[in-house]
């Protein structure tokens, strides 16, 4: 058995100070990152564009093995997910059929009702080369930055719905911090029943919903898209969908699976410039009453004034 | 300053470099588990484990310096809050000196607990940072599954550690 050798490194007077200093000089950089300095932010994407080579190095070939792991896993169950895939084949030919004629019917209503057609978004796609499992943070790293026109607030889609948003922007890396993460906060709405939520991450698997209505019934198994509200990402991106806990509170499932995340596209042209925040120019001195013509004796909202009816 | 102190303190300068590089390495290693399906929500602290070994089993003094750069490092590759990595690093160094100048004896048989009481302890206090920080309780299984993992993979290094001690003791007997 190994066995320690005599301690003769018992810490010092100074030593002790330094620990004690250490411990705060800890504490204060938690508190300064937390206020979101610009200094602190610039030092961030410097190391992480410095790390970020070394930790593509170190996570490529384990990254692999994964990757060869759960191909034998699935390489087990071929035969199941052959017969699932041809009875979804099935039903995505219905399914297809339908949405032609309705997609038809879609454009013929839009026509009539002049609807201004949505603006295509332009995305740029990077690879994601670290992993996502933290238990403070869930965030990603992707090989894009400044110079591919990436910056701070722009949304990060994959195939399957809404993934995150840019936090820290480096010349080429930027990190994105994921839904799941306990800092993200994203507006939604019930597509069945229209009403709108914010839905916060949990550092977990599922999505807590927050500010939804007490009059609003979710069903399990709703879809759930941004609602566009804040203009901090797009509306109508896929988030997740309702699943019902054992104590009866409705979460939100991601669609999108964050361990298996290769590619992300970033949609550049809908970046923070839209957020109130960054158009805030200051108070607005009040509003002088506009005079309205009404009758006399009658306010604006139409009812008789009190000392008109006195007199 | 004679040729024997800057020699000492080449020495000393050369092994806290040579631990640095090597921790760097194991911090890699353990976020890089993140990609494996059974750690999809969190990965075992490796770091702390080779901390409390190192200054346990082997004697190695690791340099505050070192750990508290490590930390930062460790925040900005899984870009957590700046600093909390670095005050858990230091906290498992701090407590597992004290442990073992007052209680531990140098060849105790009970290093699971007294690692078991180091880490959660110090995990106790940035987790509490953490909510203060937030304003929010996290999900509890992810925390409970890296404090989990962390317990379980501490005596299988431990015994292999020994175990590699042992043969290494036959051979050179």
């Amino acid at each position: 058995m190994v066995s320690g050798k005599p301690s003769n490194n018992q810490p010092s007077k100074f030593g002790k100070r330094i620990n004690f200093i250490l411990i705060l000089l800890c504490l204060s950089l938690v508190f300064l990152g937390k206020l979101d300095l610009i200094a602190v932010r610039n030092l961030k994407a410097f190391m992480s564009d410095f790390l970020a080579p070394i930790t593509f190095l170190f996570n490529k070939p384990v990254k692999e093995i994964a990757d060869v792991l759960e191909d034998v896993k699935s390489a087990t169950s071929l035969r199941d997910e052959n017969i699932r895939f041809k009875s979804e084949i099935r039903r995505l030919k219905v399914w297809k059929s339908k949405t032609e004629s309705q997609e038809l019917e879609l454009l013929e209503l839009r026509e009539l009702l002049k609807v201004i057609p949505k603006k295509n978004n332009e995305i740029i796609t990077g690879r994601v080369f670290t992993a996502a499992g933290g238990i403070f943070a869930n965030t990603v790293l992707i090989n894009v930055g400044k110079k591919d026109g990436i910056n701070i607030g722009q949304p990060a889609i994959s195939s399957l719905g809404l993934v995150g948003y840019v936090v820290n922007v480096g010349i080429s890396s930027s990190r994105i911090l994921l839904i799941i993460d306990i800092n993200a906060m994203i507006p939604i709405y019930l597509t069945d029943s229209n009403w709108p939520a914010v839905v916060q991450g949990q550092n977990g698997e599922l999505l807590k919903i927050r500010f939804l209505s007490s009059e609003a019934k979710p069903v399990e198994g709703e879809v759930l898209e941004t609602s566009g509200h804040g203009g901090q990402l797009p509306s109508g991106i896929n988030v997740g969908n309702i699943v019902k806990s054992f104590s009866g509170n409705y979460y939100v499932k991601p669609t999108v699976n964050f361990q298996k995340l290769t590619y992300v596209s970033i949609i550049t042209n809908f970046n923070s410039k839209h957020s109130s925040k960054n158009i805030f120019n200051g108070f607005a001195p009040l509003q002088k009453p506009i005079p309205s013509i009404g009758l006399k004796g009658i306010n604006s909202s139409g009812t008789r004034r009190s000392e008109s009816l006195k007199n | 300053m004679n040729i024997n102190s800057i020699f000492y303190f080449f020495n000393k300068f050369s092994n806290n470099i040579l631990c640095f590089f090597l921790l760097f390495f194991l911090i890699n290693i353990e976020t890089s588990f993140g990609f494996f399906l059974i750690f999809q929500n969190s990965t075992p602290s490796l770091l702390s484990i080779a901390i409390y070994l190192s200054l346990r089993k082997f004697s190695i003094h690791l340099s505050s310096f070192s750990l508290f750069t490590l930390g930062i490092l460790y925040d900005v590759l899984l870009g957590s809050n700046i600093g909390i990595s670095s005050m858990f690093f230091l906290l498992i160094k701090y407590f597992t000196q004290y442990l073992k100048l007052s209680f531990i004896e140098n060849d105790s048989s009970d290093d699971w607990i007294y690692f078991t009481f180091i880490f959660i302890s110090s995990f106790i206090i940035t987790f509490s940072l953490n909510i203060i920080l937030t304003l929010t309780i996290p999900d509890l299984s992810p925390i409970l599954f890296h404090l989990g993992t962390t317990l379980i993979t501490f005596p299988f290094i431990l015994i292999s550690i020994n175990f590699i001690y042992f043969i290494t003791k036959l051979i050179k007997n």
